[in-house]
């Protein structure tokens, strides 16, 4: 389905105003064991990188399932997008600035290559 | 009011900026280094800048290339502590410009699984195969290890080296795959070498040949950037190559009615923002092609200033049956599949008559209308369209053909090798065309698309290799394609296989019969060894486990799908007693080939002894000076002046071995990667992103090839300079039916792939928790109303049986992919599903490719 504007913004600003915190885009902390719940027997005990400098995009929430397909990466941003790099509308964690038009935060447009979401912030199932 | 895509996201990102309450938002660093402080800032933010500064100190950089799919993103890695911390999108790379993708940015836990393998292992019973994780192997020396392998491989080679046997991959790094083509080919003097691209790309490599007598793609990714509309034929870009879906949707916000189609057999991420979805039935794909075709030449709507200065026309072998059978390939039919006849356009246009709109409409289920608008796409002068495919078009039992199709309607329209117009073949792997197609790992090939059949292709390999002329007519016919080799296997007809960079155990198709889980013991009885990084279902079935360093742990060269060659340097060291596969491939050459010669010189020293010192056990450079080496031996293929007898050879069989120029080594990490053909001009090499398309190089046209081979002023600026008589052939191709249909025994398609999160088998993909997290395990995605006919709901676990086998996984209506009444999709990551058990492995009698997206099944509640 093509991401429709204006009916679903409405809806994505609904939806920004009711949700908490959002991990996506956090600093990344290498599951340890203890930490790595659900996973299989072939990722126990997998040992952390040696540092957490690494910046991997966090997986989306499982509570977040399904709406970066009915909301689409502008639906996101309207939690996760900020103006001034300082402030989130939804408390979600702020997008990074090189996620933005030119680099920018003033711009206020996500770079449209940045906008699949799912393909670097794996959504939790 | 109309508000703008990205207008709208500035509008509501303002509003609730301004709603949100102020200060109580952490901040995020995610998906960017850390920023050093700016003057008047918050002091702790200030601390916490200067920490991370802290953090960085001790921090090397490397260039690389992601080890995954075909995208063939660039990278940078970060190391310390002699580990990787950090794997970041390298913005100087032409091919991804920084961007990466979910298993791109967690390559660096990929090599940190706690069950790394870092010592040989040997098995001593061979009836402990199969029995589990690291059953029946003990750890060994390499050399123990080293010694049994070679001893086992020489004994096959002397007593009938038709009974020996390796199967490689498109992630095999280029070095690695030239000297293993090398080693096989004019070392032991055997074809019986085939990567794991078979499984991916051969379909797409034949239809090259066929069309174009080159293979890989004239295009680029920058294709994306400048073309109006997108077609996907069997592609889910989205989950497959998701660096470039994300350029594609790009493409799509930032250009005007930029239009996007997508035939395909089922909706997946890549049809959620298609503008038209043409929801086929499995196969039909030709008759749509060919509806496509025949609507653009009836309506006068062709290029035919194209036609006639470039093509040229052809039919061939038709009713071809279908590879079921061992002997297929040299029955009858199997012998002649290869056959074509040039025909007249006029002849071209009969063939293709009786494929109407209402026609392909009948065979596909695609309304009429549907197709009819997707053919006037292509007759619309104003617009560019690309194609691009993977999968769907190459794993089917008419893959070449329908590659052919696909081409056909791109060369009748004057839509190929110009910027934003073209026909574009995605590559499965990291290296599918660097190593396998571009190095000769295929049991037909040598390096540089030259084969073993061609005497002139023989006598050229053997001037760059300092060979006796004469010495490669041993290779003239191939040897096993993958299928072939493990069909013999399971005959008992394979004696020694050795497997590296891949999982074949998890990936070839019908593994009932190729686990020997049939009257079958040939994996048994035939000495196997599997060069490897973690343990997987195919080391369970090894009689020598060789432990390799991975990736970045080594240096090594990837060529992705868009011709664009790249190095990844070496970051840090393998763990343990793991070792560089091109140092175990040189150990086990010097043993085997102990006591042999060439000529009158020592075989391996003939062959390898530039840059390996076979007395120290060693190389004579460092992984740097050993890959320059290398590479610049190889790169004579495509130089063919930096070598006089190969020159002579090459200018007098007409064989324009400059068409896939490579330059020196270093150029490439200086670089961070080049499409070739590169040219070197001034003193500077210049890469090339449209073959065939004239302009000037610097701008990344082909002048310079165009210049020696070509014409100019040709009907679109193109001059197809490496075909035969400078034409390419539009080759027509029937609707042929799938090999098998679903029937009332087995009544569901079962179409099997990759997912987003997931590389392949999963072997390195599932060791990484947050990947493992949001994909655990493979669901079998299902229709509501199938499910419901069933008794089946969500989570429950269906069997799913074929005439090949059969295998338990969970239901979902929910899952990726959305089915269709009576169809099924199920990844094939999960070892503990093996959906391969269930998939047969017929292939496509041209390219050898099987067609893993068709097999009828029968599914019930577990």
């Amino acid at each position: 389905m093509k991401m429709k504007k204006l009916p679903l913004a409405a809806a994505a600003i609904a939806l920004a105003m009711s949700v908490g915190t959002m991990a996506a885009c956090a600093p990344t902390v290498v599951a340890s064991t203890e930490d790595a719940g659900g996973q299989s027997a072939a990722t126990a005990g997998v040992e952390a990188p040696a540092s957490e400098l690494d910046g991997i995009p966090s997986n989306t929430p499982a509570d977040h399932q399904g709406r970066f397909e009915s909301m689409g990466g502008e639906g996101c941003a309207t939690c996760h997008g900020t103006t001034d790099g300082k402030t989130t509308a939804g408390g979600g964690a702020m997008l990074p600035e090189d996620h933005y038009v030119d680099g920018s935060y003033t711009t206020g447009e996500i770079d449209p290559v940045r906008l699949q979401c799912n393909t670097c912030h794996a959504q939790e199932s | 009011m109309e508000l703008s895509r990205r207008k709208f996201i500035k509008t509501s990102a303002i509003a609730m900026a301004s709603a949100a309450a102020t200060g109580s938002i952490a901040s995020l660093v995610g998906c960017s280094s850390p920023e050093p402080a700016e003057e008047g800032a918050d002091p702790a933010a200030s601390a916490d800048a200067q920490a991370a500064a802290n953090d960085r100190e001790g921090i090397t950089q490397t260039v690389g290339v992601c080890r995954f799919c075909g995208c063939g993103c660039g990278v940078i890695v970060e190391a310390k502590d002699g580990k990787v911390v950090a794997v970041k999108g390298d913005p100087d790379n032409g091919s991804n410009l920084g961007l990466n993708c979910v298993k791109g940015y967690h390559l660096a836990t990929a090599l940190y699984g706690e069950d790394r393998l870092t010592t040989p292992m040997i098995r001593d019973d061979k009836a402990t195969k199969g029995t589990g994780a690291g059953a029946g192997l003990r750890e060994a020396t390499w050399d123990e290890a080293l010694d049994l392998v070679a001893s086992k491989l020489r004994e096959t080679w002397k007593a009938d080296k038709s009974r020996l046997a390796f199967w490689g991959s498109g992630q095999q790094p280029i070095v690695e795959g030239y000297c293993q083509a090398k080693f096989w080919k004019a070392g032991l003097l055997s074809n019986n070498i085939d990567p794991n691209a078979r499984l991916c790309m051969a379909s797409a490599v034949v239809g090259f040949m066929n069309v174009f007598q080159t293979d890989e793609p004239a295009g680029c990714y920058s294709d994306i950037d400048e073309t109006d509309t997108f077609v996907t034929w069997g592609a889910n870009m989205a989950e497959a190559h998701p660096m470039l879906y994300s350029r594609v949707q790009a493409r799509i916000l930032n250009g005007t009615d930029v239009k996007h189609y997508d035939v395909t057999t089922m909706n997946t991420r890549t049809s959620a923002n298609a503008d038209k979805v043409l929801l086929m039935n499995p196969g039909s794909d030709l008759a749509i092609a060919n509806a496509v075709a025949n609507y653009l030449i009836v309506n006068d709507l062709y290029d035919k200033d194209f036609v006639a200065d470039h093509l040229k026309f052809k039919q061939g072998t038709e009713d071809i049956g279908n590879a079921f059978e061992d002997g297929y390939d040299k029955s009858e039919v199997g012998q002649t599949v290869d056959a074509v006849e040039e025909i007249t356009f006029e002849q071209f246009a009969e063939r293709l008559a009786p494929y109407t709109l209402e026609y392909a409409e009948e065979i596909s289920g695609v309304p009429a209308a549907d197709i009819k608008e997707l053919a006037e796409v292509f007759a619309d002068k104003d617009r560019k369209v690309l194609s691009l495919w993977t999968m769907g078009v190459n794993q089917h039992n008419r893959g070449t053909w329908m590659n052919h199709c696909i081409y056909n309607i791109h060369l009748l329209t004057g839509r190929y090798a110009r910027p934003g117009d073209g026909a574009f073949s995605l590559t499965g792997q990291p290296s599918a065309c660097g190593t396998a197609r571009e190095v000769g790992t295929f049991c037909h090939r040598l390096p540089a698309d030259l084969l073993v059949a061609q005497e002139p292709h023989r006598r050229y390999s053997e001037a760059i290799w300092n060979l006796p002329e004469g010495y490669l007519d041993a290779i003239e016919k191939p040897g096993m394609h993958t299928v072939k080799m493990f069909r013999e296997l399971s005959n008992g007809n394979i004696d020694f296989l050795w497997s590296a960079h891949n999982n074949w155990a998890v990936s070839m198709p019908n593994l009932t019969r190729f686990l020997g889980k049939g009257d079958k013991k040939g994996i048994v009885d035939a000495f196997i060894v599997v060069s490897e990084v973690y343990p997987t279902l195919s080391t369970q079935y090894a009689d020598v486990v060789l432990p390799a360093a991975m990736w970045v742990e080594r240096e090594g060269q990837f060529g992705n799908a868009e011709r664009r060659t790249a190095v990844f340097e070496k970051a840090v060291d393998p763990p343990g007693d793991a070792k560089w596969d091109l140092w175990m491939l040189m150990e086990i050459a010097k043993r085997t080939l102990e006591g042999e010669t060439i000529g009158d010189a020592d075989a391996f020293d003939a062959l390898f002894g530039e840059w390996y010192d076979k007395d120290a056990a060693d190389f004579k450079g460092d992984e740097r000076e050993t890959s320059r080496a290398i590479w610049e031996e190889y790169r004579t293929f495509s130089n063919p002046s930096l070598n006089p007898a190969a020159e002579a050879i090459n200018a007098e069989a007409k064989l324009k071995m400059e068409n896939k120029q490579l330059a020196p080594y270093d150029e490439y990490i200086e670089n961070h990667g080049l499409t070739w053909p590169v040219r070197e001009v001034d003193g500077k090499w210049l890469a090339t992103k449209w073959r065939f398309c004239d302009g000037p190089q610097e701008d990344g046209f082909d002048q310079y090839g165009i210049e020696q081979y070509g014409a100019q002023d040709l009907a679109g600026g193109v001059s197809f300079y490496k075909s035969a008589d400078q034409r390419p052939s539009v080759v027509f191709r029937p609707w042929e039916p799938p090999a098998e249909e679903p029937s009332e025994e087995y009544p569901f398609w079962l179409c099997t792939g990759r997912l987003l999160e997931h590389w392949h088998t999963g072997s390195m993909t599932r060791r990484i928790p947050e990947l493992d997290r949001a994909l655990p395990e493979a669901l079998m995605d299902m229709n509501p109303d199938d499910c419901k006919e069933l008794g089946l709901v969500d989570g429950d676990m269906a069997r799913v049986t074929s005439r090949y086998g059969t295998c338990e996984v969970k239901v979902s209506t929910a899952g990726r992919t959305a089915q269709p009444k009576g169809r099924v999709f199920v990844p094939f990551f999960a070892e503990e599903t093996l959906i391969n058990l269930v998939v047969q492995d017929v292939y496509c009698p041209l390219s050898k490719e099987p067609d893993y997206k068709k097999t009828p099944v029968r599914i019930e509640k577990a």
